[in-house]
């Protein structure tokens, strides 16, 4: 059983997702306990792997017996076994919390809603847990169809964003094709373990240089990394709240995690330092990315559109981590992978329970926001402060080690960078909680009547204790930040990197 | 060892379950409160065995919580001053909450009170049982924050919570009294921690025990920037001097009593004024082994410093306490004095080898022996202003006839205080005396023995004016309007009675304590640090003899006139009737001008500062802070990226820089 788990995690939520339009089609209501049951599968799988793999190190699976590079490998290792941990619970704590969401938003989409929810999952977990890089286009691809259809069924202007996603993500999907099929004309093989054996050998070939560059600005597209992001605000605004919340976290996420895959198990860390220099690209990169998003962030006015800017600056964090392409950078880029996931589950949530309460996240209908729903507020707190980098949450650590990782590559320019993307964090999320904090915008000296006096107005508990799991999530996890690192994250770095 | 995380954990669980019962049940809400001090109470007891086995210390149970850049332990570290301390705070606490029980009933903000009480405890627990400078400095800032909100507790400022006066001397409310101790102790705090971030940039670590150890090894190497360890004593010593109300920043203390009567007892009495010490008794051997081992002769100044700090202000509070009118705020002074009771046994103890051990035991025996009986005092001083309605000591007389018990135990613990044998007050404060002269430093020895004479006037006049003599016209308005003084309740005079036993329990095994103290610290500076000392001068037997003497002697000399003044009421006072006896009292009465002299400079000077400020400066900063740099930083930008075209609808910029990120990377790679 053990050693199946790899092929259950996938399996378990598509077959699901083919079981839910059957389902639904009976009983609509029994959608979502068959979507959480589905998921929770995954979630126990992802542990177990994670605990087989810190036990024993890396383990692979041969799916239908078909031993590699012919057949398709399943290759598990800390890195994937990390990200498959964090896909898992975040996937599962949203996907309980999609329940009153789904229902106030998109009252006659739920069948469809969850299976697409379902397959997308699905897609991000065989992306992850892939050890062949065809395989993972087509995980890829999965995620994607069902995530532009995910987004599509959103508010107005929903068809249009996805269809800026569509041809964008398009474009990032065929580039990463082309890169493996450049990978597979030299050298036969489409395992990456085989690709890792056979590449080093062919470093010079022009043909490998292109498919790296191909494979880079692919996945980049993905992962949203300026000024491949345009697709991205859009998309994350008008899709419906439970899909923002799933899709925030986890997808620009795994397509970083790809990311870390090709450039340091793949190929050898020194084709993208040294024979291409696409590390320092990607940093300088993701440097414009940090002030950029967070300076989109600021000029918002609505709540989810700020976020999604949001998410562009921190895929910067990440790519910087992974450019400075040292032991604390992409220590830093690691943790703040998971960090994203919890933080941008975090606030995503909160916008979608807004959304719930006020039909809508403009920021000039947020008075009197923390004495309506003081415990949601109070997680997005929590997660502001995780976002803006204050102790003990994660994103202190995850900030810490980047900014550690910048100063031990000599790069004060990134520092700068960095120190000044905080303080732009903390200007677009302090204004939002000061906007929630008070009756009118400040500075109300005019003030001559007591304040008026609000009623509570929470969301049910089925919002309620997601929230609140995501924000223990960020609190946890920068509280054991030290132990995560050293459990899990300093065997991924590979044994070439300086300090 | 787990004892030590209950200690710290319990009331920290005790301040959320009260919070979380505080609307669902009160009397659960009230129990708890209680009972999550107990518990700390047993497990700080449960501590002590490990004292009468010294060789098992000290003992360190911490797990790392971060690693990098620097190390970041949550500690506990047993050694027999933390022992001592953490069972010194956690019982006294425990009796003070049982006496709140009475003293707070009824009152609307109980919750809030349970909730800072309890946090208080677990904070100073923290505090004193941390084995890191880092962790110390949290329990240090959160016992601060605790003593700012309890002391401005009744925040309405209702006039019966006023203190200072009578009506031509000021007034001051609850709120400013907090928020004056807030910002006199948080100035020291605050250099405190450049002192300690100094010591960290030398020793490389914040352990205490690794900084012990090594010592010996950076001192030397902060020697080598002449007066660096000057400049870190005075940073140091700047948080103890705050925190124990020790001259020059022992200002905040007499205004803390605006606070309940109970917190003035546990906070700014028993315990949190304490820590202070507790701080220099843990620095003693840093800068001993600065000192005496690696022959830096900058390292005295740290002992020479908190000698004379302690003498000092033992001197000018006791005489502030001849004239203190408020009870409370004569306690205060006693408490501030007596405090640099402690700051003379541990100066000293650096002063010569053979005084060290002594002189270390001397300053917490004195500790030890001052918290339970100024706890006590207060306690009955809580009683005694309930049942007078009256904060003023001239508006009581003649309580014993009312209140039997609480005079009984305030009697005790005033002549603990004076120093009487065979109460733990005279073998604490003998202790101090000799280790002064044994350290040979004799300008402190007589200022120590005239302080002595002092404080048995102002405790006899203290005693006579509340218990003795006539009722005061006060006292017979009360009687004449139907609420004649009574007996407090019996939570209030158990706990005061309660404390008045502990007295003299160890007042009669002093001289054991006082040897079990000595042992322990033997075994923690010698044994364990291997700090040299010398053994004891051979005339010491002499010096004893000579002490007990002299400091008797004091006592009447004090005593007596008090007692023909104040409790026989058969001599008046004339010298203030002549002109150079009145100005004496008069600059008593304002603190030696040294109050006033901050409200002038600093407060005074915070508001000129800040009216040139906001007058002369302000718009033009905040035009270019608010108004310039956002508009350069956020608008500017912001307009300039708009031009970039990344954030059009337009499909066709998204895939052109697509493309160029293509082209450009290939060219890159390729060329």
């Amino acid at each position: 059983m053990a050693q199946q788990l790899p092929i259950l995690l996938v399996v378990a939520p598509l077959m699901a997702a083919f079981l839910v339009p059957i389902v639904g089609w009976w009983n609509k209501r029994l959608c979502y306990p068959l979507a959480v049951a589905a998921l929770a599968a995954p979630l126990v799988c992802t542990l177990g792997i994670l605990k087989q793999v810190m036990a024993g190190g890396g383990f692979s699976y041969h799916l239908g017996g078909w031993s590699p590079p012919w057949g398709i490998e399943y290759a598990l290792d800390y890195l994937n076994s990390f990200v498959l941990v964090i896909i898992s619970i975040v996937s599962f704590i949203v996907t309980i919390y999609s329940k009153e969401s789904v229902r106030s938003e998109l009252p006659d989409k739920i069948t469809p809603f969850y299976t697409l929810l379902l397959l997308m999952v699905t897609g991000l977990l065989g992306m992850t847990v892939s050890g062949d890089a065809f395989n993972v286009f087509v995980f890829l691809e999965i995620s994607s169809l069902s995530c532009y259809g995910l987004i599509a069924i959103g508010s107005d202007g929903a068809p249009f964003a996805t269809f800026r996603y569509i041809i964008m993500g398009t474009i990032g999907a065929s580039f990463y094709l082309l890169g493996v099929g450049y990978l597979y004309l030299v050298t036969g093989t489409l395992n990456m373990a085989d690709l890792a054996r056979l590449l080093p050998q062919l470093y010079a070939s022009r043909v490998v240089l292109t498919a790296g560059i191909f494979l880079l600005v692919g996945i980049g597209i993905k992962m949203a990394l300026f000024p491949l992001h345009a697709w991205l605000p859009g998309a994350y605004t008008y899709a419906p709240s439970t899909v923002s919340a799933m899709v925030a976290p986890l997808y620009t996420k795994v397509a970083a995690y790809l990311l870390i895959r090709i450039m340091f198990t793949v190929f050898q860390p020194a084709f993208f330092i040294e024979v291409i220099p696409a590390t320092t690209l990607l940093s300088w990169l993701a440097a414009i990315a940090m002030l950029v998003g967070s300076i989109y962030a600021i000029a918002q006015s609505d709540l989810k559109r700020m976020l999604s800017y949001s998410v562009v600056a921190q895929i910067g964090y990440i790519a910087l981590g992974i450019g400075l392409a040292n032991r604390l950078g992409l220590s830093g880029a690691l943790l703040h992978i998971l960090n994203e996931a919890f933080t941008k589950g975090c606030v995503f949530l909160v916008a979608g329970a807004i959304v719930f309460k006020l039909k809508s996240c403009r920021l000039e209908n947020f008075n009197n926001l923390y004495r309506k729903m003081p415990f949601t507020m109070s997680a997005f707190t929590i997660g502001t402060f995780s976002m803006i980098g204050i102790p003990p949450t994660s994103g202190f650590f995850s900030k810490l080690y980047l900014l550690l990782g910048s100063v031990a590559a000599g790069n004060w320019i990134f520092v700068a960078v960095l120190l000044v993307s905080t303080l732009l964090n903390v200007v677009y999320f302090f204004r939002v909680i000061q906007l929630a904090s008070f009756e009118k915008p400040m500075p109300d000296y005019a003030r001559i009547t007591p304040y008026e006096t609000v009623a509570m107005d929470e969301v049910p508990l089925s919002m309620q204790i997601p929230i609140q799991l995501m924000a223990a999530g960020i609190l946890l996890s920068g509280i054991f930040s030290s132990r995560i690192l050293s459990a899990v994250i300093v065997h991924i770095i590979p044994k070439s990197f300086t300090p | 060892m787990q004892f030590a995380w209950f200690c710290i954990l319990f009331p920290f669980c005790g301040a959320a379950a009260v919070l979380a019962l505080g609307r669902a049940n009160a009397r659960l809400r009230d129990a708890a409160a209680v009972l999550f001090p107990f518990l700390a109470a047993l497990s700080s007891l449960a501590l002590l065995p490990s004292l009468l086995h010294p060789e098992t210390l000290p003992a360190v149970s911490a797990f790392t919580w971060l690693s990098v850049p620097f190390t970041v332990e949550l500690g506990v570290l047993l050694d027999p001053l933390s022992i001592i301390l953490a069972v010194v705070v956690a019982v006294i606490s425990f009796i003070i909450t049982v006496y709140c029980l009475g003293y707070m009933k009824g009152d609307p903000g109980i919750t809030r009170f349970w909730a800072l009480v309890n946090l208080f405890i677990g904070s100073m627990l923290l505090l004193v049982l941390a084995d890191n400078l880092l962790l110390l400095f949290v329990g240090w800032k959160l016992v601060g924050l605790c003593s700012y909100a309890l002391i401005g507790y009744y925040y309405h400022d209702e006039k019966k919570y006023w203190i200072g006066g009578p009506a031509p001397a000021p007034f001051i409310k609850p709120t400013h009294a907090g928020l004056k101790a807030l910002i006199m102790t948080g100035f020291g705090d605050m250099v405190m921690l450049g002192g300690i971030m100094i010591i960290f940039y030398y020793a490389g670590t914040f352990n205490l025990m690794n900084i012990y150890r090594t010592s010996a090894q950076w001192i030397p190497e902060m020697a080598q920037t002449p007066g660096m360890i000057i400049l870190v004593s005075f940073l140091l010593l700047a948080g103890p001097v705050g925190k124990s109300a020790q001259f020059p920043l022992h200002e905040w203390l007499p205004e803390a009593m605006a606070g309940p009567g109970p917190v003035s007892a546990l906070i700014h009495a028993a315990t949190m004024v304490k820590s202070g010490v507790y701080l220099v008794a843990r620095l003693i051997p840093v800068f001993y082994s600065g000192y005496w081992v690696a022959g830096c002769q900058e390292a005295s100044v740290f002992f020479t410093l908190t000698a004379w700090i302690g003498v000092i202000t033992a001197f000018i509070a006791a005489t502030q306490g001849l004239v203190a009118l408020e009870l409370k705020k004569a306690l205060a002074y006693s408490t501030v004095s007596q405090i640099g009771y402690m700051w003379i046994g541990l100066g000293v103890a650096g002063l010569a080898p053979a005084v060290l051990v002594s002189g270390s035991t001397a300053g917490i025996f004195h500790l030890v022996s001052h918290a339970v009986f100024k706890a006590c005092l207060f306690l009955c001083a809580g009683s005694v202003i309930h049942a007078a309605h009256s904060i003023y000591m001239f508006d009581m007389g003649g309580m014993r006839k009312h209140m039997p018990y609480t005079w009984l135990s305030m009697l005790i613990a005033a002549v603990c205080l004076m120093g009487l044998p065979p109460l733990p007050g005279f073998w604490s404060k003998d202790a101090v005396l000799l280790a002064s002269l044994q350290a040979g430093n004799m300008p402190v020895f007589t200022l120590a023995v005239i302080t002595v004479a002092l404080t048995a006037f102002y405790t006899t006049r203290l005693v006579g004016m509340v218990f003795y003599g006539p009722h005061s016209s006060h006292i017979d308005t009360l009687q004449t309007e139907g609420m004649p003084p009574h007996e407090a309740r019996a939570t209030m005079w158990g706990a005061c009675g309660g404390l008045a036993i502990l007295i003299i329990l160890l007042g009669l095994l002093g001289p054991k304590v006082e040897t079990l103290l000595h042992a322990g610290f033997q075994a923690s500076l010698i044994t364990t640090l291997q700090l040299p000392a010398a053994a004891a001068v051979d005339h010491a037997g002499s010096y004893h003899g000579l002490v007990t003497v002299l400091s008797l002697l004091a006592i009447l000399i004090g005593a007596i006139p008090a007692f023909f003044i104040y409790i026989a009421r058969s001599k008046q006072i004339t010298i203030l009737k002549h002109p150079t006896g009145e100005w004496i009292h008069g600059f008593l009465w304002r603190r030696w001008l040294i109050d006033g002299f901050y409200y002038r400079m600093f407060v005074g000077g915070a508001l000129l500062l800040s009216d040139f400020i906001s007058f002369k400066t302000e718009d033009r900063f905040h035009q270019l802070i608010h108004t310039r740099l956002p508009e350069l930083v956020t608008q500017r930008v912001h307009k300039f990226l708009l031009r970039t075209r990344t954030e059009t609808e337009n499909l066709a910029y998204a895939c052109t820089y697509i493309l160029l990120i293509l082209i450009g990377a290939l060219i890159i790679a390729l060329r």
